[in-house]
């Protein structure tokens, strides 16, 4: 019951922030001095027909105008935009205006949220233990060999390692997994790596951190008093503690994964959200990149929520607020 | 054999005794820390590199040279040159330079907008911390990296905008800090008990304040240059960091990308220098945390 | 004495390793407790207490030495048991209740599992009959409506209800020895006084054993059959509680017992030691409380005083004990 509510407001709140970085986006880059819709960007690319056929011309402009609503009072503009853009209705692109851009969504996001997700559970399938072992072996050899490890992989961004792993796979040791491009599932191998690598770092530096703060609890203690096995003391005591503290510090460095796939993916080009977001950059082509903006930040917030409700599982003392 | 322990005049000096020697076992405790050590060698020598890099380079960084276009390296080259035929020692050197300015001038900006509003919202309260705290939330909600994206594109892709774009979006993260920092004090037992034994307010702001709130803002700060460093370098992943002819890292390895199959030199370089110093950073960073405020964090 | 102690323990010592320091806690304590009876261990924060009873259980954390000629509990040797079986005794033999009822239980377990989890540790009960003796345990020490609370969870109680919990928890296997540790100190007044109502009944019903540890010389009196009063780390004064009373031999129980504040005591000068007790980096080689003692002589600043036997059942460590226990303060 509280969990609905809590569940309902969030959702609320994740649209409220979804609409105002819509609106932000569309006011700057609308505005941006280079922005298509300047005068002498529409001048330019009619070229010469201003001279030729002002008639024509002028009605060109206003063809232009009335499509994209220009002539509207800007919050009118703004407020149109975000609806448009929630109910999923994004235009077309300026770039390749035949093709409506939800259409090129369709095969960019579940790249995108495939990697994601994938590299965020391949970094805990690894992350977690290798923190509970660093934890359960502190201040040992083997601890801080984990402990600096895990700090160079959270050091190094996806972007570098993903250059640095294009040259081992591509010059050294070619042809063991493919360094480009997109279409087998071995495509997905090094991208993936990249974007998990972080997150190994962060998740085992924070559970090992977690979990010797959760052994140093008195419950711990009166667990022991009771004569429960150690082993059991560990695991059923001090783990669900230490994943509840380790779930509340772990929503920000999943939620930036997000942001590694774009890096990633313009380095192994890969035909995700990233490289279609850096392309409608580049080319000035706003309502793609306002569009992949929002996609992204969507599912940044969809991992925040998921974070939050984990931990709200996890917790019986369900203190959302 | 009654005697009450006098209390008032031996424990301020116990207090001035404990501030001095916090900051000396703070320093024993960062330099009991080798990889802290060494991280902070290597930031030392970063900065070095920074502020003489200009001089000491023995090509500018718009220099070409086509004739010697992806040619490894050389006693004239010693980091060999790029496909423009720039000379990578001389590109690496101001890169430095600018990353540095880059870093270093958004992380002050955003700290001190930070410090400021923060200051504020902790100070007033009410509407102002509410609005205040609306807005900080905002930032958290999504990735500032887009937000970034977006400002380049409409101010530009110079020093100037690039510095902008990153203190407007850096300073929520600061202003969080320090207004949690104010109210957790504001109310903490130790500012009580000073209060009580009969300090005036500004007495307390300074002596009990001020040296947590300075440790606590040091390694913020810490954590938030390489911050900026690495989403400076992120923003020439797709096409919109330093314009070039400005060299940077982000260019170099980004370039490097798509150009090492047969030029590996293009790679080691700005990779290796740029990775080991975010990681030098990191290990500055957690030494500070380690030291500063030693039950604090993981 | 017609049985065997349930508990002897004879010269123990624990140290701990802290940065370049040793901080010497425990030097050479030595007590017994006989079965049923009810033993107050007394002193200070800080006199070692608390680690002298932990040791015996191994629960002591940290860099740590433990030494101990003998530390018999029923057959068992307690430091010749190995990790398994000290498991083994504690929570089927030997229960315990911490201070701090808020942090001692595990706020992400329901409370019922907490009791549960003990028995079931020990195969005391297969885990049906353990549900039920969970719900008559619950009623034993005041937990009304047990079948509901059983799948609450801490942090849905006050600190007198999980404080119940532990002493459930404490005696589901019906030990033998029960340690109380600081049982009431984390809690309110009035509350404090259920608390012990409610072990006092549970004891009188068992006829169990209790090590009280407290630093309340009131609670001590109340509840226990004899004292041993602690000093840095070592028994400056162990007797009945009438003994104790009546005839005080050692100039910082005399202290102690000045510092209590009795009903209709009003008017009396309250009579607290001054000072603090020492943390000790070195082995004691003089008489520790000689700084604070009123009657220290220079004697006592250069020879240890040894726990020797003052009159029956009642023994001391003190050089002056015959001339403090006649002074008349």
């Amino acid at each position: 019951m509280g969990l609905l509510r809590y569940l309902l407001k969030r959702l609320v709140s994740i649209l409220g922030t979804i609409s105002a970085v819509l609106a932000l986006s569309y006011v700057l880059m609308h505005y941006a001095p280079g922005s298509f819709f300047s005068s002498a960007n529409l001048a330019s690319a009619m070229g010469t027909l201003k001279m030729e056929n002002a008639h024509l011309y002028a009605s060109y402009l206003r063809m232009f105008r009335d499509r994209y609503g220009l002539n509207l009072p800007l919050w009118r503009q703004v407020l149109e935009y975000v609806w448009h853009s929630l109910s999923f209705n994004f235009g077309n692109s300026f770039q390749n205006p035949s093709v409506p851009i939800m259409v090129q969504l369709r095969t960019a996001f579940p790249i995108s949220a495939g990697l994601a997700f994938g590299s965020i559970v391949l970094a805990l399938i690894i992350g977690f233990p290798l923190g509970v072992v660093a934890a359960l072996h502190r201040n040992t050899w083997l601890d801080s060999v984990l402990t600096t490890l895990s700090m160079a992989g959270q050091a190094i961004p996806s972007f570098v390692l993903a250059v640095i792993l294009v040259f081992v796979f591509g010059v050294w040791i070619p042809g063991v997994v493919p360094v480009n491009g997109w279409g087998t599932p071995a495509n997905a191998v090094l991208p993936i790596v990249c974007l998990a690598t972080g997150n190994v770092g962060v998740v085992t530096r924070y559970m090992r951190g977690s979990l010797i703060e959760a052994l140093r609890q008195d419950y711990i203690r009166t667990a022991e008093a009771k004569g429960v096995p150690y082993r059991a003391v560990v695991w059923r005591h001090a783990m669900r503690n230490s994943l509840t503290a380790l779930v509340t510090v772990i929503g920000p460095s999943f939620a930036f994964t997000v942001v590694g796939t774009v890096w990633v993916e313009n380095i192994f080009s890969i035909p995700g959200l990233g490289t279609l977001l850096s392309g409608a950059f580049v080319n000035d082509d706003i309502p793609l990149a306002i569009t992949s903006v929002f996609l992204l930040c969507l599912m940044v917030m969809g991992m925040n929520l998921l974070v939050d409700l984990s931990y709200a599982l996890m917790n019986p003392r369900i203190r959302l607020e | 054999m009654m005697e009450v322990p006098a209390t008032g005049a031996p424990a301020r000096g116990a207090a001035i005794a404990t501030r001095a020697s916090a900051t000396r076992r703070a320093w024993s405790r960062y330099r009991a820390n080798p990889l802290a050590v060494v991280g902070l060698i290597w930031v030392f020598l970063f900065f070095l590199l920074g502020i003489i890099g200009p001089w000491v380079a023995p090509h500018g960084y718009a220099q070409t040279n086509y004739l010697m276009a992806n040619h490894p390296p050389t006693w004239a080259y010693p980091m060999g040159t790029d496909s423009l035929g720039h000379d990578m020692f001389s590109e690496i050197l101001f890169s430095i330079r600018f990353a540095l300015e880059i870093a270093i001038f958004a992380s002050l900006a955003a700290f001190t907008l930070g410090t400021v509003l923060g200051l504020w919202a902790g100070l007033q309260g009410g509407l102002v911390d509410t609005a205040l705290m609306r807005v900080v939330d905002f930032f958290f909600a999504f990735p500032a990296y887009f937000l970034d994206l977006i400002l380049v594109t409409k101010f530009g892709r110079g020093m100037g905008p690039i510095i902008f774009a990153l203190a407007i979006t850096g300073w929520a993260g600061y202003a969080r800090l320090i207004r949690g920092l104010v109210l957790g004090m504001r109310d903490g037992e130790m500012v009580e008990a000073a209060r009580a034994l009969g300090s005036s307010p500004l007495h307390t702001a300074a002596r009990y304040l001020f040296p947590n709130v300075v440790s606590n803002m040091l390694i913020a700060l810490a954590f938030g240059i390489p911050g900026d460093l690495t989403v400076q370098a992120a923003l020439s992943v797709v096409g919109m960091g330093l314009n070039p002819p400005l060299p940077s890292f982000g260019n170099m390895i980004a370039a490097a990308g798509g150009n090492i199959l047969g030029y590996p030199w293009l790679l080691y370089w700005p990779a290796g220098i740029f990775a080991v110093t975010l990681l030098s950073f990191l290990f500055v960073a957690d030494g500070l945390q380690e030291a500063l405020n030693p039950k604090g964090g993981y | 004495m017609a049985h065997p102690p349930l508990l002897t323990v004879d010269a123990l010592h624990t140290h701990f390793q802290r940065g370049s320091e040793t901080i010497y806690a425990v030097n050479g304590v030595s007590f017994s407790v006989q079965p049923g009876e009810a033993v107050g261990v007394v002193g200070e924060s800080g006199s070692g207490k608390s680690v002298t009873m932990l040791s015996l259980l191994g629960l002591v954390r940290g860099r740590v030495t433990v030494r101990v000629a003998r530390a018999q509990f029923k057959t068992w040797d307690l430091t010749r048991l190995s990790r398994r079986q000290l498991e083994d005794v504690r929570g089927r033999d030997i229960g315990v209740v911490f201070q701090d009822p808020m942090t001692s239980l595990n706020p992400v377990m329901r409370v019922g599992d907490q009791v549960m989890e003990a028995m079931l540790a020990h195969q005391y009960a297969p885990p049906r009959a353990a549900f039920q003796r969970t719900l008559d345990l619950f009623r034993e020490v005041g937990i009304p409506d047990g079948a509901t609370r059983f799948r609450s969870y801490p942090h849905e109680f006050s600190g007198g209800m999980r404080q119940r919990v532990m002493l459930a928890v404490a005696i589901a296997c019906e030990p033998e020895l029960l340690i109380a540790d600081e049982p009431t100190t984390a809690l309110d007044v009035t509350v404090q006084m259920q608390i012990l109502s409610v072990l006092q009944a549970l004891r009188a019903r068992r006829r169990m054993s209790v090590v009280m540890i407290t630093h309340d010389f009131g609670v001590a009196t109340n509840f226990c059959d004899r004292i041993v009063v602690l000093y840095a780390g070592r028994v400056v004064e162990s007797a009945a509680v009438s003994d104790f009373l009546a005839r005080p031999a050692h100039p910082y129980t005399r202290g102690l017992k000045g510092s209590i504040l009795e009903i209709g005591s009003r008017g009396r000068q309250l009579n607290p030691i001054a000072g603090a007790p020492p943390t000790l980096t070195a082995a004691p080689s003089a008489c520790t409380f000689a700084p604070r003692c009123p009657y220290a002589l220079p004697r006592c600043d250069q020879e240890l005083p040894l726990l020797r036997p003052f009159n029956p059942g009642h023994e001391v460590a003190c050089h002056r004990a015959e001339e403090v226990v006649d002074h008349v303060g």
